[in-house]
């Protein structure tokens, strides 16, 4: 048997549906009586209990509905309640067409037999409704004590329903005025799903369907939202695209709820509408921005990542390779500092039109700052590659017109490619951004692809003024000392000054990088000026000490020897520390007096003339003629460690220090023999006439306070 | 309005002869270093470039046989200012490509004539 509980207390209704299934019957139970009526529309039950005081609609309603229906008067009706209890109020109850009226609390037993004989005699004979009880009915006297009550309490329900309708009144008159104020628009639709606009609604959708909608939403899938229309379920902020009839872009944020009629068949939606173009297009606007670069409308950095980890992926599942390019246009600082801003912006963006032009449509540029820039080369053969980086590389041998002026710039390439060079996003980027060095290095105006010896420069010196610049400040420079034996009476003469790097991260960093990029800028020449006082400073801690100094030797770049005011360094530093300039020798590379030049000639005339020695370091690699040596006021060579590293293997070499050291002493030059590693060597060199020898054989280069073991106290 | 690229390292030098060329009708540009100079003039091509010999860095000379040596530098007029007048240095100057010079110290009131003579008159 199915039994249907309308109970609006949570225990009562508990015990009852217990009580029914430990009994072996379907329960479905209800707090109130409107819910009650909804599911007996469409289910079949054969017996109702009900309370009678209940939210919403109360038994008394429950049981007029059920028993002026047709298809469900049949059901027997029993009143189970603690509040109505008078004899009035059975009596009403009873008219009504109830089977039965019981007052709780009732012995179970007994209740459970009323129910039975209810359910049995309902079988019988099916109830016609007359408004008769079965059970405990007594013929219905309409006497005038009840008269008097009913109508007490229709007065009273009549005060309440104006009480209620002026609530009602009220509220709408509220809702209303929140309509009015709001910029919302209100909708129906029908069953058919056919939307009739109440207010407000723009052009083109009054007269459309919610499917429609559906198929133009753009915050949910289509297929979504028509499921959910389908199973008439409500709907909120869903953000529709349209294009009214001026070819105008729409964005309408919708909501709705399904509407059911008494009967509970759907009948239609009805909800809000509200016009968000502007909404829209200001957050694509800030998203554009917060992407973009305002400048040039590239994307930028943020976006090429999300962008390049896409087409990595989308390679390695179609196994294809995706060329990285790093850009970086030369000289733009020199035409920002000159011509100003403005036109530095005017370069920019002139690049940017350049470079658009050499790609196909699908390869993406983005700038990643400063006048860096970045193409993704997706799904491209090596042919094709090189044509576009050639092609940009010639797009700049034509001068810009920028300012009234003819500027001529050109554009270095660094390109990596996935996955020959490597996988990861960061990797090849940071590969890209070394090959572009690499280009810019080898004179600018080119293009380099990455090969694996670039990789020797870690991308956080890239910057390398920058990052010398903070070492000089970090203390992170330090000296140590090689020294120069006399092989032959077996004395220290001299010391070489040598520079080592050791970075907080990176520990120990070449120093024929640093210095070769050091060289690259003036900076050079803060470093040599650090070096000197450096040096200087510990030659006077060591002569305080008590320690008879050797000569020391100190490098000076290039670049300084060329500068005028390297004198003025020399003559300076030394005297500050009491530094004798007989203790210092001034070591140059062969390379940097190669370049004839009236200041090198000046300046290292000078040197000489203020008591300096100096030194010419990699001998025989710079191809210059000892006889210019003399001119150029050189008092000392160091032979090149190439030849010493390959004397004992090779006749040539052998036969070339010969010649130097006959030469060396032709012309009173001291001789020195760089690198030397091992015994026969030093034995060679020694034969050779080459006394003086420097190298790991004797002494690695060493902290200051190693040093001191070859140094003699003062007496 | 024609632009001169002036090379000079010694400010006082520098005020006054942009000051001339400013009066006469120039645009002026400069650099004080010749690296800085020799890629002003490839960047960014003035239409005359006067340069002192004497710079910091690289020496004028270098300077002059930088410019030539590229495309974009091989005709633009270079008029150099010598501090002494030593004929040999005239000829490797003119011999490097150089288009005229003047000497130093400079005379205010014949300078701008000077230059004129080599470029013409700033018609405007």
């Amino acid at each position: 048997m199915n039994i249907l509980i309308a109970e609006d207390d949570d225990n009562s209704r508990q015990l009852l549906v217990d009580l029914f299934q430990s009994k072996g019957h379907g329960v479905s139970s209800f707090d109130n009586g409107l819910k009650a009526l909804a599911y007996l529309h469409s289910h079949s039950v054969d017996l109702i209990v009900s309370d009678i005081l209940m939210p919403e609609m109360d038994g008394y309603g429950l049981c007029r509905a059920v028993k002026q229906n047709i298809s469900m008067q049949s059901i027997p009706f029993v009143f189970y309640t603690a509040t109505y209890t008078s004899s009035q109020d059975e009596r009403f109850a009873m008219s009504l067409g109830a089977s039965a009226f019981l007052i709780k609390p009732m012995d179970l037993q007994a209740f459970l037999g009323v129910i039975a004989e209810v359910t049995k005699s309902g079988a019988k004979q099916p109830r016609v409704a007359k408004g008769r009880g079965l059970y405990r009915v007594a013929p219905v006297k309409f006497d005038k004590q009840h008269t008097d009550i009913v109508r007490a309490k229709l007065d009273k329900k009549i005060i309440e329903l104006n009480q209620e309708r002026q609530k009602l009144i009220e509220s709408e008159a509220r809702f209303r005025d929140f309509a009015e104020a709001s910029a919302d628009w209100f909708w129906e639709a029908d069953s058919a799903l056919n939307i009739q606009a109440l207010s407000g609604a723009p052009m083109g959708l009054s007269v459309c369907n919610l499917q429609d909608i559906a198929k133009a939403c753009q915050s949910h899938l289509a297929d979504d939202m028509l499921s959910v229309l389908q199973q008439r379920l409500p709907f909120s902020d869903f953000i529709v695209h349209f294009i009214d009839a001026h070819e105008k872009h729409m964005y309408l944020r919708v909501s709705g709820k399904p509407i059911f009629d008494d009967q509970l068949k759907f009948i239609g939606y009805r909800g809000v509408g509200k016009d968000v173009s502007e909404m829209i297009a200001l957050n694509r606007k800030v998203e554009f921005l917060a992407s973009h670069d305002e400048l040039t409308g590239l994307p930028n950095r943020s976006v090429f990542k999300i962008n390049l980890a896409q087409a990595l992926k989308k390679a390695e599942r179609h196994r294809q390779q995706v060329l990285l390019l790093y850009f970086d246009i030369d000289h733009f600082k020199l035409v920002n500092d000159t011509l100003g801003h403005e036109a530095g912006d005017q370069l920019l963006m002139m690049s940017t039109k350049r470079i658009i032009e050499c790609a196909r449509e699908i390869d993406v540029l983005y700038r990643m700052g400063g006048d860096e820039f970045v193409m993704v080369i997706e799904s491209a053969t090596p042919q094709d590659a090189h044509r576009i980086v050639r092609d940009i590389v010639k797009a700049f041998s034509m001068p810009f017109e920028i300012m009234e002026q003819r500027v001529y710039t050109t554009v270095s390439i660094g390109v990596s490619v996935y996955p020959d060079d490597a996988t990861d996003l960061q990797t090849l980027l940071t590969y890209a951004d070394l090959a572009m060095y690499r280009a810019k290095q080898n004179g600018r105006n080119s293009f380099e692809f990455y090969t694996p010896n670039m990789n020797f420069i870690p991308k956080e010196w890239m910057d390398m003024e920058h990052g010398i610049r903070l070492a000089l400040r970090k203390h992170e420079f330090h000296m140590v000392y090689q020294p120069q034996l006399d092989a032959e009476r077996n004395v220290v003469v001299g010391m070489e000054a040598l520079i080592r790097w050791t970075h907080p991260d990176h520990g120990l960093i070449s120093t024929i990088e640093l210095i070769r990029v050091a060289e690259q800028s003036s900076l050079i020449n803060t470093l040599d000026d650090w070096v000197l006082e450096e040096v200087c400073r510990q030659m006077r801690v060591w002569r305080e000490a008590g320690y008879v100094l050797p000569r020391m030797s100190v490098n000076m770049s290039a670049r300084h020897l060329r500068s005028d005011n390297l004198m003025n360094l020399l003559n300076n530093i030394p005297k500050q520390y009491g530094i004798e300039p007989e203790m210092l020798c001034i070591e140059i590379t062969e390379h940097a007096i190669l370049e004839e030049s009236a200041t090198v000639k000046n300046n290292m005339q000078a040197i000489k003339k203020a008591g300096f020695g100096i030194s010419l370091d990699d001998f025989g690699t710079g191809h210059s003629s000892l006889l210019y040596l003399k001119r150029w006021a050189v008092d000392e060579v160091k032979i090149e460690r190439t030849f010493v590293n390959d004397l004992v293997s090779s006749d040539e070499d052998r036969a070339i220090v010969r010649a130097m050291v006959a030469l060396a002493e032709a012309l009173d030059l001291d001789l020195v023999g760089e690198g030397v590693e091992n015994q026969h060597q030093a034995d060679i060199l020694l034969a050779s006439g080459c006394r003086v020898i420097q190298g790991y054989f004797y002494s690695p280069p060493v902290p200051p306070d190693q040093v001191t073991q070859w140094f003699k106290k003062t007496d | 309005m024609r632009t001169a690229l002036i090379i000079e390292d010694n400010d006082n030098n520098l005020e006054l002869i942009r000051f001339i060329l400013q009066q006469a009708g120039y645009r002026v540009r400069f650099a004080m270093t010749g690296e800085e100079g020799v890629q002003q003039a490839l960047t960014i091509p003035p239409d005359f470039i006067v340069l002192d010999i004497q710079l910091p860095d690289i020496n004028g000379l270098e300077v002059l046989k930088r410019i030539r040596a590229h495309p974009v530098g091989k005709t633009v007029p270079i008029i150099a200012m010598t501090s002494y007048a030593m004929s040999g240095d005239r000829e490797r100057l003119l011999e490097a490509g150089c288009t005229s010079y003047i000497e130093k110290p400079i005379d205010p009131m014949t300078v701008i004539a000077q230059i004129q003579a080599v470029i013409g008159k700033e018609t405007s």
